[in-house]
């Protein structure tokens, strides 16, 4: 007893972090449950002051500690084996905490009046994605994967509204048969190996020992899970519905966060397989692709638009992934950091956007560009981003990620290798149509009256500004990314 | 030689666009000075870098180079990205093109008066990218330049463009960017293939180039790789190295344009307004020909002499079927567009002869196509201001009217039918030469170029002789009925571009004695 008592105090003092993070949740917690609301006299000021002082002491606070404590070693064990601190997991939670970072700069400048409950329900959330960054049991998998999901069912329904809980109920049904999906392959591993850890070699023994088939069947239910969060076809179906009700600075934050802690999980998890998913995959990918690029050829809605843009770019995330040496998924990684800059930037325009124009539809934006010659370049710059052109980040990272497959594409023999290549560039050139039509209806297209449309306050601007100016630096300097990824 | 003269080639014009996109809109006149300035000092820049060019030196001159980007990628190695910007006898030529047509185009947007901020951030942006494109000497920066040419052309159609602007510019784009993926995927393809063998030590890793010095090189090729000489990596058959030519073909060809992936030029340029014409037919093809020269062929020495026929035949094909096509319009704008379908396979024609005389000619075929082309375009648009209309059969006896005019057309029409005399007959004459001269391709194929010659001078002569001979008449239908010749800044655009043509054909030297050297050590390379 006592040698259990000394491993939890130990491993609490490795995850000290989260540790904070949790007592930064409790206290949000205390203080909503205890100060009185008044609605009448908007406090929302308050909560973001707390909020970004939790997120800057816990990313100082995990930078500090964890780079003192890859100094002593690679990877650290905690709490049995449920927790694995690496430094691919630290990576990936500098990128969490930051997107946190931007959904609050979001959510002041555009003086969204969240109550203390919305972040409560953030950092519950990212407290999930943490779990999720630094875990290769199943059943930390599980509570990472069920913090993040519970705490965004909330955060989508929360605004009561009623598109609002149509979203938020197709979310958590959606939710609910992925978790049991998952569940139930989790249950099917541990039936024929006896462990939960799928880095126990007991595991890996019995995975090879049982028929190709069965594993792999068993995969795609567990990967059901890891798929819902990144919003991968085919489990993709609430994305469009959730993006379209939910307010932009959560959504923005929901289409990132969880995005990338899934991709970390599933890269993991092949690796440590090291089994022939390339079948399974490439199906995710391409089905992915289809669907979520020619749905988002019709949309009139901007935001249901990069609802559909998500799905397919997780796609071109899980491309990264398909290594014929199941391994080295750098491609991937950088993906997912260069994503950042540039999906929540789209989130930002289209709320400048909404603030001039009254409403997300393409339509509407008609002659805002013209009105604003910033906020033209800047819609230029960022749509020209996320559809993967130079010079932005995101053609880098789309060149990394093709150029990883066409390496695969010569050692491995495979077809789904080129087929996946050859749809991912078609891909690609038929996403410039829909990503274009919105700089293109801002700048082209003309207003009949402009007078009347009030001046974009300078700090969104700003903000704005860095975003695509980060597209732009990063290109030219990806250095800076790579930096960041190369502990992984 | 690290003058910086190349470097400033591209980044003078987007100083220009800074300076134009800071400056508040009162200063709206001043725009197109500053568009005007820029451009100028770019065409001083490329005759410095003309007169002091070695021409017996048939390697790249003016190097600079910098280290740019070193990405560590984990297992597979290095990617390396360097800045680097070089001429030689191939690229000179169409910077120096590039220098004149965007002047031209510069001045003849002085008739703009819609947004001028946009417009001229837009154009310079343009001209930045069209000069990076030509003298970029890594695959990466050439793709970039390459790709971040769609967005201004796309805005500067779609903005400023005719009544059917939208379809237009969405039609260019598609197009082009179809092409710039299929060139996408070559460039991934030879990333992952080529090494830099002295860095990849200095590293300890392969380090993967985009260096053209070294892709041009097959030396260079990693063993076993997907574009090794001997891969057995195939598609359908196709061998990969073959394919990738293909891809590049095709990629570079949508661009040339090529028949049949030439149906965006004819709608891109009657929607554009005149400057952009000019620039589109002027500049922007050639970078399709200078693409398949120095990368398809550069890069695929080995597999090009197979694929002779098909190139050839591509461009004959374009040089016929342009010039009927050109037969049947009667918007004179469009005849125009096909006009250039049709002058642009000679550029193919010449390429795929692969010897001295071909390439040379295809080469000078491009530059002096850029200058006559510029001419017709901007003929098109002296009309088209005057009456908002383009149809050739509602204008007759324009010689009594505008004698100035008839002038600048009978040299832009008859150089493009290749009189003697005039640059367009030195460029048709070498490809047709060169291609005469191949054992590489049968003989009926440069026999059905010639024929392309008759056809387009039935075309323009047709025109000529519709347009401006017999009693002076125009339809009722135009908004203006009287009509005046040119005036002082037509008059000055298209003197320039007459006398280059007249210059261009009388002392064929000029382009030949640069590009001569460049293209003889490029057909001697195993």
């Amino acid at each position: 007893m006592n040698k259990h008592l000394q491993e939890i105090i130990e491993s609490t003092r490795l995850i000290l972090p989260e540790v904070i993070l949790i007592a930064g949740i409790l206290l949000l917690t205390g203080i909503v449950s205890f100060t009185k609301k008044t609605p009448e006299k908007p406090k929302f000021k308050r909560f973001y002051f707390y909020s970004f002082a939790l997120v800057i002491l816990y990313y100082s606070f995990s930078h500090s500690h964890y780079e003192a404590l890859f100094e002593k070693g690679d990877a650290f064990h905690a709490f049995g084996d449920i927790l694995l601190l690496d430094k691919g997991g630290m990576s990936f939670r500098y990128l969490i905490q930051l997107s946190v970072f931007l959904f609050l700069l979001h959510g002041v400048a555009f003086r969204y009046r969240y109550d203390g409950e919305y972040f409560i329900l953030i950092f519950t959330a990212v407290l999930g994605m943490a779990i999720m960054t630094m875990t290769t049991h199943f059943m930390g998998i599980y509570i990472g994967i069920e913090l993040v999901s519970i705490a965004s069912y909330l955060l989508v329904s929360l605004n009561k509204k009623k598109e609002n809980f149509e979203a938020g109920i197709k979310y958590l049904i959606f939710g609910a048969t992925s978790s049991a999906l998952m569940l139930y392959g989790i249950s099917l591993f541990y039936g024929i190996s006896h462990t939960l850890n799928f880095l126990d070699p007991l595991f890996l023994h019995s995975i090879h020992f049982n028929a190709d088939w069965a594993v792999q069947s068993i995969c795609f239910l567990v990967l059901g899970g890891i798929l819902f969060k990144m919003a991968a076809a085919p489990f993709h179906i609430w994305a469009p519905d959730v993006y379209e009700a939910t307010p932009a600075p959560i959504i923005s934050f929901l289409s990132y966060a969880p995005k990338v802690a899934a991709l970390l999980l599933m890269a993991r998890f092949i690796e440590a397989l090291h089994a022939d998913f390339t079948v399974i995959l490439s199906v995710i990918i391409i089905v992915s692709l289809f669907v979520g690029n020619f749905s988002a050829l019709w949309q009139k809605d901007a935001k249901r638009m990069l609802g559909y843009s998500g799905i397919a770019h997780a796609g071109f995330m899980l491309i990264g992934l398909l290594k014929a040496g199941f391994d080295d998924f750098y491609s991937a990684y950088f993906y997912a950091a260069a994503y950042l800059p540039v999906t929540m930037g789209a989130f930002f325009l289209l709320d400048v956007f909404k603030k001039q124009a009254g409403s997300y539809l393409i339509e509407d934006f008609k002659g805002l560009g013209q009105h604003s010659v910033i906020l033209g370049i800047n819609a230029i710059i960022l749509m020209v981003a996320l559809t993967g052109l130079p010079p932005t980040i995101g053609f880098t990272a789309k060149l990394l990620i093709f150029s990883s497959v066409a390496d695969s594409l010569t050692s491995g023999s495979s077809p789904f290798y080129f087929t996946v290549l050859a749809f991912g560039l078609i891909n690609t050139a038929v996403s410039i149509y829909y990503y274009l039509k919105i700089p293109y209806i801002a700048v082209v297209k003309s207003r009949y009256k402009t007078h009347n449309l009030a001046g974009i306050p300078l700090h969104l601007l700003l903000i704005l500004t860095l975003f695509s100016l980060s597209a732009i630096l990063l290109f030219i300097y990806p250095q800076y990314l790579g930096g960041l990824l190369n502990n992984i | 030689m690290n003058s910086g003269l190349l470097t400033s080639l591209i980044f003078l014009p987007l100083v220009g666009a800074g300076i134009i996109l800071l400056l508040p809109d009162v200063y709206k006149a001043s725009f197109k000075w500053i568009n005007l300035i820029c451009n100028v000092l770019n065409l001083i820049n490329a005759l410095t870098l003309y007169g002091s060019f070695n021409k017996t030196e048939p390697s790249y001159q003016f190097l600079e180079h910098y280290e740019w980007i070193r990405l560590d990628i984990g297992k597979s190695g290095v990617i390396s990205i360097d800045y680097v910007l070089g001429l030689d006898g191939i690229n000179l030529p169409m910077v120096i093109l590039s220098a004149i047509i965007l002047l031209i185009g510069g001045i003849s947007s002085f008739s703009i008066v819609r947004r001028p901020k946009a417009y001229y951030s837009l154009f310079l942006l343009l001209c930045s990218s069209v000069m990076g494109c030509f003298v970029a000497l890594d695959l990466f920066l050439f793709f970039l330049f390459f790709e971040f040419m769609l967005l201004p052309m796309y805005f500067l159609i779609g903005i400023w463009g005719g009544e059917n602007r939208e379809y237009a510019s969405l039609k260019f784009i598609i197009y082009t960017l179809v092409g710039s993926v299929l060139i996408l995927i070559v460039m991934i393809a030879v990333g992952m293939s080529y090494t830099d063998i002295f860095f990849s030590k200095e590293y300890g890793k392969t380090v993967h180039t985009f260096d053209f010095r070294q892709l041009k090189d097959t030396t260079n090729i990693i063993k076993n790789s997907f574009l090794s000489i001997d891969s057995p990596w195939k598609l359908m058959g196709i061998p990969a190295r073959e394919l990738m030519f293909v891809l590049l073909f095709i990629g570079f060809g949508i661009k040339l344009p090529m028949v049949p992936f030439h149906t965006w030029l004819p709608d891109a340029h009657v929607e554009a307004p005149t400057a952009i014409s000019v620039i589109l037919a002027g500049v922007l093809l050639k970078i399709g020909g200078y693409g398949l020269i120095r990368i398809g062929y550069g890069f695929f020495p080995d597999i090009a002499p197979d694929f002779t026929v098909w190139v050839a035949g591509a461009g004959v094909l374009s040089v016929i079927y342009g010039a009927l096509n050109a037969l049947a319009q009667t918007d004179l704008k469009k005849l125009i567009a096909y006009s250039s379908v049709s002058h642009m396979g000679f550029v193919l024609l010449g390429i795929s002869a692969l010897n001295a005389e071909g390439i040379n000619g295809a080469v000078y075929q491009m530059f002096s196509h850029g200058i006559l082309s510029a001419m017709l375009f901007l003929c098109a648009g002296v009309i088209y201001d005057q009456t908002h209309n383009r149809e050739i059969a509602n204008y007759r006896g324009l010689a009594k009217k505008m004698p100035f005019f008839t002038v600048a057309v009978s040299v832009a029409f008859f150089g493009s039918l290749g009189l003697p005399t005039l640059s367009g007959f030195i460029g048709e004459f070498f490809s047709l030469l060169g291609a005469f001269q191949s054992d590489l391709m049968p003989k009926w194929m440069p026999v059905l170029g010639v024929l392309g010659i008759v056809l387009s001078a039935v075309y323009l002569l047709w025109t000529f002789q519709k347009m401006f001979f017999g009693e002076y008449y125009i339809s009722e239908k135009l908004e203006k009925d009287k009509i005046v010749d040119l005036d002082r800044r037509e008059m000055l655009m298209l003197t320039v571009l007459g006398v280059l043509a007249f210059l261009f054909g009388i002392f064929p030297n000029l382009i030949f004695d640069i590009s001569n050297q460049t293209v003889q050590e490029f057909l001697t390379r195993p």
